[in-house]
């Protein structure tokens, strides 16, 4: 990974501005500090007014693993693009593959309340319902690495077995053959016509999007790790109004 | 009646024809033909690899590479290492180099002009090929 703020790697950024490009951008940790109540997660004043004026100049899309309705609750400005749930909302997914998503869910959800130990269920993890996923969070656990273990115990047994993207703190379960992102962020290309993008994530489901082997997909993660696969990085969420500002210079 | 025209020396008009382009366009826009098209790809498809690009512009690697080095002198594109493997470079347009596109483009309609007297050569070319298909 090489510092996105160097003068080369803004010059190639900035190349991307010269024909249509999309911007894509992950919520948690990306456009929002990661909070321990994923609830309480808010995108700042600013960065919202940002992301609202680049969408004036360029197609820009959020790739979440929320579901759509929560992106949108806590977007004040909700661009054309919102995909949720990892890829499965948002891009024209048939209702009936979504409707069998959404009864499988809901049979994890009561087998997982089943068997997972109640410390666990007491000590801080939560499972969340996003409809078409599940998201099992042990920020708050005071046991995490136990936590962990005890999900993934529980998840790789499920019926259906679930695709599982582990995220920070989080474990996500998702229905089997459910897209990730990365075949989101090309799917939403192909169904646009546009060749080019930008993509900024901080997690490892977003490793999905900066593995692409499309060398038309600028990536770039929040926070600098040597196993990435991007190809860029900032140092930390605090700078994602950086990026916005010389991107939109680059239009000005 | 006149001799008809030779085919080779249609061949060889054309050969003129796009020479005499390739040096007009040179002189009223700085770019020859192939630099104007490796800038024309890299717009569309910004950060390419140079193995993309040679193959976009059907241009030899040795070949490419020269081409590349004197836009780069001229700052009109920029060759960096790829992050994810240093041994590959990405090639990218700068904002010099979509600006002489741009100018270049409104003047090439102008430069190319000339083509229309390349279909008179090519006509002559082309009845030659299929009378050579049909005698044999
Ligand atoms: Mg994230």
């Amino acid at each position: 990974m090489k510092k996105l703020f160097n003068s080369d790697n803004l010059k190639i950024l900035e190349s991307l501005s010269f024909t249509k490009t999309l911007y894509a951008f992950d919520f948690d940790g990306t456009l929002s500090k990661i909070v321990t109540e994923p609830g309480k997660a808010t995108i700042s004043m600013t960065t919202n007014l940002l992301l609202e004026e680049l969408s004036t100049h360029a197609p820009v899309a959020v790739i979440s693993g929320r579901s759509i309705a929560d992106l949108k609750k806590h977007l004040k400005f909700v661009p054309k693009h919102v995909i949720g749930n990892h890829g499965l909302e948002g891009l024209g997914t048939r209702p009936d593959v979504l409707e069998t998503a959404h009864k499988i869910c809901a049979t994890w959800q009561t087998t997982i309340k089943k068997h997972l130990p109640a410390e666990h269920l007491k000590s801080g993890v939560e499972i969340e319902d996003k409809k078409f996923s599940l998201a099992i969070h042990y920020r708050k656990s005071i046991a995490k690495k136990n936590a962990k273990l005890a999900i993934l115990k529980i998840a790789s047994n499920l019926d259906p077995r679930p695709r599982m993207i582990l995220g920070k703190c989080v474990v996500n379960l998702l229905p089997p053959g459910a897209p990730h992102k990365g075949v989101a962020l090309v799917e939403l290309m192909l169904q646009n016509g546009i060749k080019s993008a930008f993509y900024i994530g901080d997690d490892d489901t977003d490793e999905d999007v900066f593995s692409l082997p499309n060398a038309r997909i600028f990536t770039v993660r929040v926070g600098n790790k040597r196993t990435s696969q991007a190809q860029y990085y900032i140092q930390k969420q605090s700078e994602i109004n950086k990026v916005f500002k010389t991107i939109l210079h680059f239009f000005r | 009646m006149d001799n008809p025209q030779h085919p080779l020396k249609s061949v060889f008009n054309v050969g003129l024809l796009l020479h005499n382009l390739n040096k007009e366009a040179e002189r009223k826009t700085g770019l020859s033909i192939v630099q104007w098209s490796i800038l024309k790809y890299l717009i569309e498809m910004p950060a390419t690899s140079a193995q993309e690009l040679s193959e976009a512009v059907r241009l030899h690697p040795s070949t490419l590479t020269q081409s590349l080095k004197r836009l780069s002198r001229k700052d009109l594109i920029i060759v960096t290492e790829d992050p994810r493997d240093l041994r590959k470079k990405i090639i990218s347009l700068t904002r010099n180099g979509k600006k002489i596109l741009d100018y270049s483009d409104q003047q090439m309609e102008q430069i190319a002009k000339p083509l229309t007297e390349i279909r008179n050569e090519l006509f002559i070319v082309e009845n030659f090929l299929i009378s050579l298909k049909s005698s044999k």
